[in-house]
């Protein structure tokens, strides 16, 4: 009080003209007061650190910048545990861990820091005491987010559970740390809040997002969030189920060219290279070759390869290239018998992902709302008039002969859902009017087709049918598609020397974990997707 | 909604021979009853038919004075705002969100009984309600099930078909992706 009071007096004095008012000068006293403690603190903590410094570090050689990694020694004597086996080391000495540094932070004597590996983590801390010193704690606490490190440390227990890591029952008490690749102290997106869950309900939460378009221009730094890290993880296990479970069923792989002559089917536009002198097309889908194939007596096959798509759309389930998991199969007397190999592959498929990833199903969820996946055994067949009648009893108007537009598909997967509980089903003999010119017709009635579609949650994800394998036949049905024959004389020529009975599909890898998982958007499963507006990273 | 077909349907509704009904010279809807006595103006004469009406629904708009000027305040709000709004793009949805927020708690309009005003605001907009895709009924869950109670009165209906509401159960069962 007496301290304003002088100011006051001071102001007045020294302000000459001015008279400054109470308020200001209070306001003065207030701001002298506020430097006065900054000042005085900010010798304390230079007195304190200079101190620190000046301390003998005995703690010097067990941490640092490491030198950039040349491949100069084998440390072949360091061996190193990974997070998820940390629990067997415990109370068993010094372990070495290599990982990121999720999160870290110092307090005065302690620094806790958060090491991550892929989706686990753990918790780290460094005391200040015989082996760590000042210095090295200090050096923890500043190491940037990101930052690759190796740590020496003991795996200890914990008497209370950590909620924030994924390792609950132990944590590891430093001895050695260094700095293996230290990251941009700035980063783009923070992974923490790219990791958030998407809780709509939780008020008073903090609602940080990263939105799609940051996310997907860094993306190695979306990438490493656990949700993507389990995505991806079950995208690889598709592939790996569609070609164990075929090869089991005595298919064999093939690789079909992406550079083509000619457009392949008819409808999706086509991108256009350059080729030598000519220019050539990236191939829309395998379909021909895969044809081909049957045509050389492989008898069954599956191919795993990139599809081009030159369409304009910008929606959630569109990519201008993926990836296609695409099937064609020779049979005896009737197309069934492919279609309930397909069906049994997909069930096989869904029951694999249900057993043998259910902890990266479960990561996902930990983000994004994941509802689990239903499918019948065997898989549930209707007729497209079926579903026709479905739509038309829900009040839907729609024609026999008409295609199912993406909002009556919707509605009808959830009729499906409301009636047979599942979220796989397939629609077969799809009228003939709406399918490619060399679809098989219904042999029994004129306006149906042996094609059939294949739904996930109400979404298409796989059109195939029984194809036309004799040549005057499909020059017939091409003529009446009015498709000039002499554009398409290599494809026919194709089945002019003896060709068994086949059928086939083809289905969007990327679109399949999207639906499994009931994701909200396709470039969440595509690690660097590709559309109309984005060409990088 | 103010003409001459609506009114005999209400008539229709009340159980009351509507008598003549037809457009003056200045198109406005009037009655012209029993003893030759005219009236006109649409809530003048769904008054004067609930008047002679002994439906339920008649009986329960005139319960108490409080009730009756709400049943009078909402038959206005059909006519003035509801019945033109319901044909232009943008009211029409703001009328349907607003609808459903209000029959979250409620059943009908009035008071937890059928009333004139549900009557009138049903018709003002049975022509929008039909338009609408299973997908908005479902938006519009709470409008669509006091539609779909109200529809089930034969009198109410009148053997027209009804609008299908079938998908709004589907709400529960099965909510679907990418909607």
């Amino acid at each position: 009080m007496v301290e304003e009071k002088e100011n006051t007096a001071s102001a007045n004095t020294a302000a000459g003209q001015e008279p400054v008012s109470k308020k200001g000068a209070k306001k003065q006293a207030k701001a002298a007061k506020k430097a006065e403690q900054k000042a005085g603190t900010a010798a304390a903590l230079a007195a304190d650190d200079a101190a620190g410094d000046n301390a003998a570090d005995h703690a010097s050689g067990r941490y640092g910048l490491s030198e950039m990694i040349q491949s100069k020694d084998k440390r072949s004597e360091r061996e190193f545990v990974s997070v998820p086996e940390l629990s067997s080391h415990v109370g068993k000495g010094l372990v070495w861990v290599r990982g990121r540094v999720h999160t870290s932070r110092s307090k005065g004597k302690q620094c806790f820091l958060i090491l991550r590996q892929q989706s686990s983590t753990v918790q780290c801390i460094l005391a200040v005491g015989d082996i760590i010193s000042k210095q090295m704690v200090k050096f923890a606490g500043n190491i940037p987010k990101e930052s690759i490190i190796d740590i020496q440390a003991k795996p200890v227990s914990v008497p209370t559970r950590i909620e924030s890591c994924t390792e609950q029952l132990l944590e590891l008490c430093v001895e050695q740390i260094f700095v293996i690749s230290q990251a941009k102290a700035q980063l783009p997106l923070q992974i923490e809040d790219a990791s958030r869950p998407e809780n709509a309900d939780e008020a008073d939460g903090l609602n940080i997002r990263v939105n799609q378009d940051t996310r997907l221009d860094n993306r190695v730094l979306d990438l490493r969030t656990p949700a993507n890290q389990a995505i991806f993880r079950l995208e690889a296990g598709v592939c790996r189920l569609f070609r164990d479970i075929l090869t089991e069923k005595g298919f064999t792989e093939i690789h079909t060219p992406k550079i083509i002559s000619a457009a392949s089917e008819g409808g999706a536009n086509v991108f256009t290279v350059s080729y030598f002198k000519d220019s050539a097309y990236l191939a829309q889908s395998p379909q021909l070759y895969k044809q081909m194939a049957i045509a050389a007596d492989f008898d069954k096959v599956y191919t795993v390869g990139a599809v081009f798509r030159a369409e304009d759309s910008n929606t959630h389930r569109h990519l201008t290239e993926f990836v296609g998991l695409d099937l064609e199969m020779a049979f005896k007397y009737h197309y069934h018998e492919v279609l309930h190999t397909i069906g049994n592959t997909f069930t096989a498929i869904f029951k694999g992902l249900r057993d043998k990833y259910s902890r990266e199903i479960e990561a996902v969820g930990q983000q994004y709302k994941v509802e689990p996946f239903k499918f019948l055994e065997p898989p549930l067949i209707l007729e497209f008039a079926e579903g026709v009648a479905m739509l038309r009893e829900a009040g839907i108007e729609t024609g026999d002969e008409e295609d199912l537009s993406t909002p009556n598909e919707k509605l009808l997967g959830r009729l499906v859902k409301a009636k047979y509980d599942t979220d796989f089903y397939i629609l077969d003999k799809f009228p003939l009017s709406i399918r490619p010119f060399y679809t098989m017709p219904d042999p029994n009635n004129p306006i149906y087709s042996n094609s059939y579609d294949m739904f996930m949650r109400g979404e298409e994800i796989l059109s195939g049918a029984q194809r036309i394998h004799d040549p005057e036949y499909l020059i017939e049905r091409a003529k009446h598609h009015g498709i000039d024959t002499t554009k398409i004389a290599a494809y026919i020529e194709s089945f002019r020397y003896g060709c068994p009975p086949h059928a086939g599909g083809g289905i969007g890898m990327e679109r399949v974990v999207m639906l499994y998982l009931g994701l909200d958007n396709i470039r969440k499963t595509s690690m660097f997707p590709r559309d109309p507006k984005r060409l990088t990273p | 909604m103010c003409d001459v077909a609506t009114v005999q349907k209400i008539a229709n509704c009340l159980g009351v021979a509507p008598g003549k009904i037809q457009l003056n010279e200045e198109q406005v809807v009037t009655r012209t009853g029993a003893q030759n006595k005219t009236v006109s103006g649409f809530a003048t004469i769904l008054e004067s038919l609930a008047r002679e009406s002994k439906s339920e629904t008649a009986q329960n708009s005139i319960v108490t004075k409080e009730v009756q000027a709400q049943v009078y305040q909402w038959i206005e709000f059909a006519v003035l705002y509801v019945a033109p709004g319901s044909k232009d793009k943008h009211v029409s949805k703001q009328l349907l969100a607003d609808f459903n927020k209000l029959f979250i708690s409620k059943s009908y309009l009035v008071g937890h009984f059928i009333t004139l005003a549900d009557l009138a605001v049903y018709y003002a907009i049975s022509e929008l309600v039909k338009s609408l895709s299973p997908l908005d009924k479902e938006n519009y869950l709470n409008l669509s099930r006091w539609f779909d109670h109200l529809q089930q009165r034969p009198e109410i209906h009148q053997g027209e078909p009804m609008l299908n509401f079938t998908t709004i159960y589907l709400h529960n069962w099965a909510t679907g992706t990418h909607i």
